[in-house]
């Protein structure tokens, strides 16, 4: 049958209840059930701007995750369906699509994907108690807090010590300038406390601590010139990709030799093809390996890549798991029982590259933080 | 042998049968000659709509890379210049960036040698001088072919927004103008926003760039799973319409591929709504012929009802003559039973047409005590033997079968 014949029946059958009742009578009332409903999933993320890789990837890695569930089958049989939102990078705008969200009925929102949105949304699914799990949301402003705003990255804590250390024992970095970006203050001031209390604390000494919005007026290379003027061994930005490889392309305009450091926020593939040579040498801490052997994960990077036609990153791989996490606790979800219950009960998730727990509060913290160098327009992995 | 076959079935058959042969012949002209005819109307109004947002975005760029391209014979006639010339000239030609958000002269190191901005945005141009454009996916892309090029769609650095770019060799610089495609999903949510047509442009990659409903752009489609999104070959035009789905929502869509950009303008219209005249047309027959022979059957009822018992009695009579002549044989006289109709008729209950249920019997006003019962009757293979009729061996029940001829 061609499809536009079966359009025609369809669609008629769809049309008219009087029709449906005349094919119910003609063909003996041998017609199917209705499918079943669909279970809906939100995703809120940055899709545009400055920060949209981060959203996009981390869009494509929840899509990825719910076409492999459909295709199984769905959830106890119902088909899951993902409600996309932009949040713009504003916090005003992120609970408006929240609440959106919450009000098409969707059963858990994965995201935001950056901690300033987590900061502004989190509020609202604790008052509407609906579960959200963020792939990327680091920031330590909600760490300990047992509501309904899960995770699956480590916190910024985790991240910016690790980096401290290493910059001292391995770098033997004492004088370091910092650039971040106040636009995503809960995450950018979270990083930066910690980071110049491990270096301090170290030995080290933080000796120009330059603030900026993304998307301002400010010229980075304005920005590059007054973290430089003291002369500092190291240079950390806290930033987003994009603005984190504008900023390296004004400090290797200036100096060619200082080393840079980033923050685990700027080190997507973007950072590469906007840094080119400008971001070779660069660290970065991240628990994401993309050199990873795990076989999960190299059957799902082959997947993504085949949807997507680029590299899934940390914001891809957080976002698969984030959904994965959702998905597994509503196909073990009961009656009267409340989700994040259902996934507090759940001991362990299988990770793509390694298994991890929550804890009482929601967070995770993952093992293995490695530091990554950029070499020949990629992120290798050195300690 | 004649199959035993109640006289209700055959009618309810025969019912059927007047019902249904004229709807599959309803069904079968919708469905060979206006369904197609519809079908191509729809494809033909979609490629026309198609068409006219492919042609307005290939003019919009051919525009683009007109002016660019003689922005380039410019720059080579030109020779050596300051950057500030060339910073000046690139200026003039983006003006308030409403083509080009902005257009980058690179030198042979693969680094921003000028920079024409807008004017809201002069401010960046000394960050944007010396950038090192070399890991540039577009820019890679011009390496392998070195000649004019149009990239795919990316996120512009300047704003964030999705663009895309064009490459054109001069000597052994490169002008790189990016455009920002953001206003064609503007444009076409203002166009058909309001409309229930889903209008799409995807690009090679199958990502939605812009969308009428302002709900799918920037998402990846999986064009594996749609076949008229499919990437075309090249020279081919025009795709054929076929059924999509979005959202669980059911299209009939047609694409038409845009000049060389491998992009695609997909016109979808829901699939009820754009057969909705015909399959009301189909589904309001399909009804009509139903309530006919739901009236029809409870004509018949009522007909059997009231006047069942004296059909019943004609198509009985031969049978229950030959009872009367077994009796004749048997007792010597005839029956009084004659004349006095099938006693259960009266009481509604001729459901299946030639059974007389035991308890009715007996002919109200005619009984006489020493007049056989039924049941007394012979039983099957007594007396007539049956031509085409037999009592059955069962109380009380007479069996009409079709006499073979």
């Amino acid at each position: 049958m061609s499809q536009v014949h079966r359009n025609f029946l369809v669609s008629g059958a769809q049309r008219l209840p009087l029709a449906l009742l005349a094919a119910l009578l003609l063909l003996g009332g041998s017609s199917g059930c209705s499918p079943p409903d669909p279970v809906r999933i939100g995703y809120v993320g940055g899709i545009s701007g400055r920060v949209a890789d981060l959203g996009i990837t981390g869009r494509d890695g929840v899509q990825l995750a719910v076409e492999r569930i459909n295709q199984a089958g769905g959830v106890s049989g119902h088909p899951v369906e993902i409600i996309s939102r932009d949040d713009h990078q504003d916090p005003a705008a992120a609970r408006r699509v929240v609440e959106e969200l919450i009000e098409l009925g969707v059963s858990a929102i994965v995201g935001p994907m950056t901690s300033a949105m987590g900061v502004a949304v989190a509020p609202i699914v604790n008052e509407h108690k609906v579960l959200m799990v963020s792939p990327t949301v680091t920031t330590e402003e909600l760490s300990g807090l047992d509501d309904y705003f899960f995770r699956v990255s480590s916190t910024t804590g985790y991240f910016s010590t690790r980096n401290a250390k290493y910059q001292l024992s391995q770098k033997k970095l004492r004088r370091m300038a910092a650039i971040y970006d106040l636009g995503n203050r809960s995450f950018s001031v979270n990083w930066l406390q910690n980071f110049r209390r491990t270096f301090v604390a170290g030995g080290g000494e933080m000796v120009t601590e330059v603030s900026f919005v993304s998307g301002g007026d400010e010229k980075y290379i304005e920005l590059a010139r007054r973290a430089l003027t003291s002369g500092p061994d190291g240079v950390l930005i806290i930033a987003n990709s994009v603005d984190s490889a504008l900023l390296c392309q004004q400090i290797r305009k200036l100096d060619s030799m200082v080393p840079i450091t980033l923050a685990d926020w700027g080190a997507t593939e973007r950072l590469l093809e906007l840094g080119g040579r400008a971001v070779e040498g660069v660290t970065v801490i991240q628990t994401f390996d993309r050199a990873s052997n795990n076989p999960r994960y190299k059957e799902f990077r082959q997947a993504y890549l085949l949807r997507f036609n680029r590299e899934p990153g940390f914001a891809g791989v957080y976002a698969f798991e984030s959904t994965n996490v959702i998905l597994k606790a509503l196909e073990r979800m009961e009656q009267g029982k409340d989700l994040k219950q259902v996934l507090l009960d759940i001991p362990e998730f299988e990770g793509l590259q390694s298994s991890f727990r929550f804890d009482r509060f929601g967070d995770v913290t993952r093992p293995h933080a490695s530091i990554s160098i950029v070499e020949n327009g990629q992120f290798v992995v050195k300690d | 042998m004649a199959s035993q076959r109640p006289l209700g079935q055959l009618l309810g058959i025969q019912m059927t049968f007047i019902a249904v042969i004229p709807l599959l012949m309803v069904a079968l002209l919708l469905w060979q000659l206006a369904l197609p005819r519809i079908h191509e109307g729809i494809s033909v109004r979609h490629q026309v709509l198609a068409g006219s947002i492919s042609g307005r975005i290939t003019t919009l760029l051919a525009g683009a890379e007109h002016e660019l391209e003689s922005l380039g014979t410019y720059i080579e006639t030109r020779g050596v210049q300051s950057q500030e010339y060339w910073c000046n000239l690139l200026d003039s030609h983006v003006g308030e960036g409403e083509i080009f958000e902005v257009v980058y002269l690179s030198d042979e190191g693969e680094r921003v040698e000028a920079v024409g901005l807008p004017v809201s945005q002069n401010y960046k141009r000394e960050d944007m001088l010396g950038l090192d454009l070399s890991l540039r996916p577009f820019f890679r892309r011009v390496k392998t072919g070195y000649a004019s090029t149009w990239s795919e769609t990316f996120l512009s650095t300047i704003s964030g927004r999705l663009a895309i770019a064009l490459l054109i060799p001069v000597e052994d610089r490169v002008l790189i103008g990016e455009i920002t495609i953001e206003h064609l999903s503007e444009f076409i949510s203002f166009k058909f926003g309001g409309s229930a047509l889903l209008i799409m442009i995807v690009d090679g990659d199958g990502r939605v760039i812009a969308d009428s409903q302002n709900v799918y752009s920037g998402q990846s489609l999986d064009t594996s799973q749609i076949p008229v999104l499919r990437q075309q070959s090249p020279g081919e035009a025009v795709s054929a319409t076929a059924q999509v789905f979005f959202a669980d929502h059911e299209y009939i869509g047609t694409a038409v591929t845009v000049g060389k950009l491998g992009w695609r303008v997909l016109v979808a219209q829901p699939s009820r709504e754009a057969f909705q005249d015909l399959t009301e047309t189909f589904w309001f027959v399909a009804a009509a012929v139903v309530i006919a022979l739901v009236l029809a059957v409870v004509a018949l009822v009522q007909a059997l009802y009231h006047t069942g018992a004296g059909d019943s009695r004609r198509e009985l009579r031969p049978a229950m003559a030959r009872v009367d002549h077994s009796r004749i044989f048997r007792t010597g006289r005839p029956s009084a039973d004659h004349g006095c109709g099938n006693p259960g008729a009266g009481e509604g209950i001729v459901g299946k047409r030639g059974e007389i249920p035991a308890g009715g019997q007996q002919c109200p006003g005619h009984h006489r005590p020493d007049r056989p019962r039924w049941n007394d009757r012979p039983h099957r293979g007594e007396g007539a033997g049956g031509h085409g009729h037999e009592t059955g061996g069962r109380r009380g029940k007479i069996v009409v079968r079709p006499v073979p001829v």
